[in-house]
């Protein structure tokens, strides 16, 4: 049962900055998800946790103790890669042992955390098998097998599921979950996948260029993004983002653009009152917030119907807006519409309004 | 534009250890843009290497517009091809790279100079690539690749358009507008396209027609509403639909019908005609999809019965809950504000007439 905590972390490869003054903690038992695209940092960091590599500067501790100098051996963590990293020529059974057989445990002992983790993990019935002929899911139980064999104060998995099928993944999610519930081990779980880090955290640490947009739980990253990278990261399909120019008058606060004339809602003027920043900004909409109409509406945005995606319990419709934008629009399965023809968009709450300078959600 | 036909092809691997293809027969009307969707390894390459000519079947046939070509060599059969795995000239700008297939030097279908270049800057922009003509491809990302690989199929104008799976790598903003845009060119210009995805939302979104592939096999042929709302087996009705249907063990009891050590439902008479007619017997393998399974509070008298919150996934505006009893376990579907909190318990309730029914020992659909 272990906190984690990095403070002001920081690593540099040369003049590379992978991660940039890096300040997050990971509650005892928490499944915590490292989320963001390839380049963001999310490995380095958890690379760092694990102490095979050396932090540049900051500090990480495990509960009180300041782990910066320990290796990786010291700090009783276990990891889980997407290469498995399995030794071909042992058996699962040989390959789960192999971590307490280098520490001097009893042949008894390790007999019995052997079958405690391949029970645990459903893979007793393949102990005597060969690594080599398994599937992919069934190699990355072994690795997953080969890490809590050792009861570590904090596992570390890096992208372990990304490769397999779709089918295999969902399943696998939901199995390291469990599992992680039911050991209640801290956990570290690094991701591109924002689907990963929405249906298996308890909070998401969501990183872009080496810098911590947000913490939070799956609903308050979804919801209230902090900036509007978060914004369009999160969510599928991906949040509609637009230029615009915020205005007021007669103290009505609306943003426009050539596309669009959006009043905003009393509880965003409240919160614009007092900005001071240039009157460009960027408008953010979900797809599911936008409602689209056949027949023209009051201060309806007018858009074109671009093109439809029916995907069974709804429809994705693209609108294409007089600035040539494409808005996703969720809509009704049963909507019916020609391309090319008319439609009128009311945009609802949640807005969001980013700013065009760092990004920032000026809005909540 | 031509109308595919494949029939009864087959098609193995290593001395018949791999059965890729199984008797597969389908039609890809003129104009019609139909999808193979199927899991990996299902034999969607296959069908369109198949198709195009790149291999030969062991069995059965191909047809453009009716016309046999199965012994016709690729380049004399007038179908472009994008694979998933780009295959640019490394050295080679990105111009060059789609004006290639325009030049055929000495074919009859080589293109003037003055109208391949117009065409060449015509579709680069269609794609988004417009301002990357004269690099190469070493020089651009891979999904700036995948998309040079997509131009270079749709810049010439053949029978038909392969794409196998043309734009998986692709970020998912790029993926939606792609979508758009190739189902647009292909509705404006009447094409015809044989299109493969593992992504069941991916088929259901662009297809007027798919099949589904499973190991070889067609699963189902329909439209994706059909495919979707009247799955022909229960390989289709979880392959179709996210998160897949959840599929119980069922018997028929008089006018209920009872999951074991779970529920007794009301069947509607409908219900009960339909699985009058079922040849197996009183047994039935009932299917009901996540959102079609209604969660009420657990004090509710209309529950028929409780269960625990073992997982609630927040995937946005929707959540997917995990309830679980000892022999049980589904996923149900609603919205995230009426989410329930992990730990607790609720009620369910299944209307019988949202339910699916399958053959128990086939497992196909039981029809009406």
């Amino acid at each position: 049962m272990t906190k984690l905590t990095l403070k002001n972390v920081w690593k540099l490869y040369g003049e590379v900055v992978a991660v940039e003054d890096l300040n997050v903690s990971c509650e005892d038992g928490e499944f915590f998800s490292l989320l963001g695209p390839s380049g963001c940092g999310k490995s380095s960091t958890l690379r760092m946790i694990a102490g095979l590599e050396e932090i540049t500067d900051g500090e990480i501790w495990f509960d009180d103790a300041l782990v910066n100098d320990l290796e990786p051996r010291e700090r009783n963590v276990a990891m889980v890669f997407e290469t498995y990293a399995l030794y071909p020529y042992l058996s699962v059974y040989e390959n789960i042992a192999f971590p307490l057989r280098i520490r001097g445990l009893s042949r008894t002992e390790i007999d019995e955390k052997v079958h405690w983790a391949a029970d645990f993990l459903g893979i007793d019935d393949i102990l005597k098998s060969s690594v080599r002929g398994l599937s992919g899911g069934q190699m990355q139980s072994v690795g997953i097998g080969r890490a809590i064999v050792r009861e570590p104060s904090i596992l570390l998995m890096d992208e372990p599921i990304s490769h397999l099928e779709a089918r295999q993944r969902a399943r696998m999610r939901e199995e390291l979950v469990k599992l992680q519930a039911d050991l209640g081990i801290t956990t570290v779980y690094v991701t591109h996948d924002q689907v990963e880090a929405m249906t298996m955290a308890d909070r998401i640490a969501v990183m872009d260029l080496g810098k911590l947009q947000q913490v939070g739980t799956p609903k308050e990253v979804y919801e209230r993004p902090r900036t509007e990278f978060v914004g369009g990261f999160i969510g599928e399909p991906p949040m509609n983002v637009a230029d615009c120019e915020l205005t007021r008058v007669n103290g009505q606060i609306s943003v426009q653009s050539p596309s669009l004339k959006v009043a905003l809602p009393a509880r965003m003027a409240d919160r614009l009152a007092d900005y001071d920043g240039p009157a460009q900004v960027r408008l953010g909409i979900r797809p599911e917030s936008i409602l689209a109409s056949m027949s023209p509406v009051e201060d309806g945005v007018k858009a074109t119907v671009h093109h439809l995606e029916p995907q069974g319990e709804r429809t994705i419709l693209g609108a294409q807006l007089a600035g040539e934008e494409i808005f996703l629009v969720e809509v009704a399965p049963e909507f019916e519409a020609e391309l090319d023809e008319a439609l009128y968009l009311q945009f609802r709450e949640p807005l969001h309004i980013f700013s065009t300078a760092d990004g920032m959600n000026l809005t909540y | 534009m031509a109308k595919i036909t494949v029939q009864n092809l087959s098609r193995q691997y290593k001395s018949g250890e791999i059965q890729a293809l199984r008797d597969v027969s389908f039609e890809c009307q003129d104009g019609e843009f139909f999808c193979l969707l199927g899991p990996a390894g299902a034999g969607k390459t296959t069908t369109v290497k198949l198709v195009a000519g790149i291999e030969s079947p062991d069995g059965g046939e191909v047809l453009l517009d009716d016309t046999p070509v199965t012994t016709t060599e690729p380049w004399e059969r007038d179908v472009a091809v994008a694979f998933e795995t780009y295959a640019l000239y490394p050295q080679r700008t990105v111009r060059e790279n789609l004006t290639f297939p325009l030049q055929a030097p000495g074919r009859k279908d080589a293109w003037p100079p003055a109208e391949r270049d117009k065409r060449v800057v015509e579709i680069a922009n269609l794609l988004g690539i417009g301002e990357l003509l004269d690099r190469f491809p070493r020089q651009l990302s891979g999904g700036q690749r995948q998309r040079v690989a997509l131009g270079r199929a749709l810049v010439r104008k053949p029978k038909a358009y392969l794409l196998d799976e043309p734009i998986a790598h692709l970020d998912a903003k790029l993926r939606h507008r792609m979508r758009g845009e190739l189902r647009r060119i292909q509705i404006n210009l009447g094409i015809t396209v044989l299109y493969c995805t593992p992504d069941q939302l991916e088929a259901l979104s662009l297809a007027d027609h798919l099949a589904v592939l499973n190991e070889g096999r067609i699963e189902q042929m329909g439209t994706p509403k059909d495919v979707y709302e009247r799955p022909a087996n229960v390989f289709v009705a979880r392959f179709v639909g996210d998160p897949p249907m959840n599929i119980l063990d069922a018997s028929v009891d008089g006018n209920e019908l009872v999951v074991p050590e779970l529920l007794r439902l009301p069947a509607a008479s409908a219900v009960q005609d339909l699985l009058a007619r079922n040849s197996n017997g009183k047994t039935v393998k009932l299917g009901v999809r996540p959102k079609d399974l209604q969660i009420v509070p657990e004090s509710s008298s209309e529950a028929q019965v409780k269960l625990g919150v073992e997982h609630v996934q927040v995937m946005g505006e929707t959540s997917v809950l995990t309830l679980r009893t000892d022999s049980v376990e589904l996923h149900a579907k609603l919205a995230t504000e009426n989410a329930p909190e992990r730990g607790s318990n609720v009620g369910l309730v299944i209307d019988s007439a949202s339910c699916h029914f399958f053959d128990p020992e086939t497992e196909r659909r039981i029809e009406d």
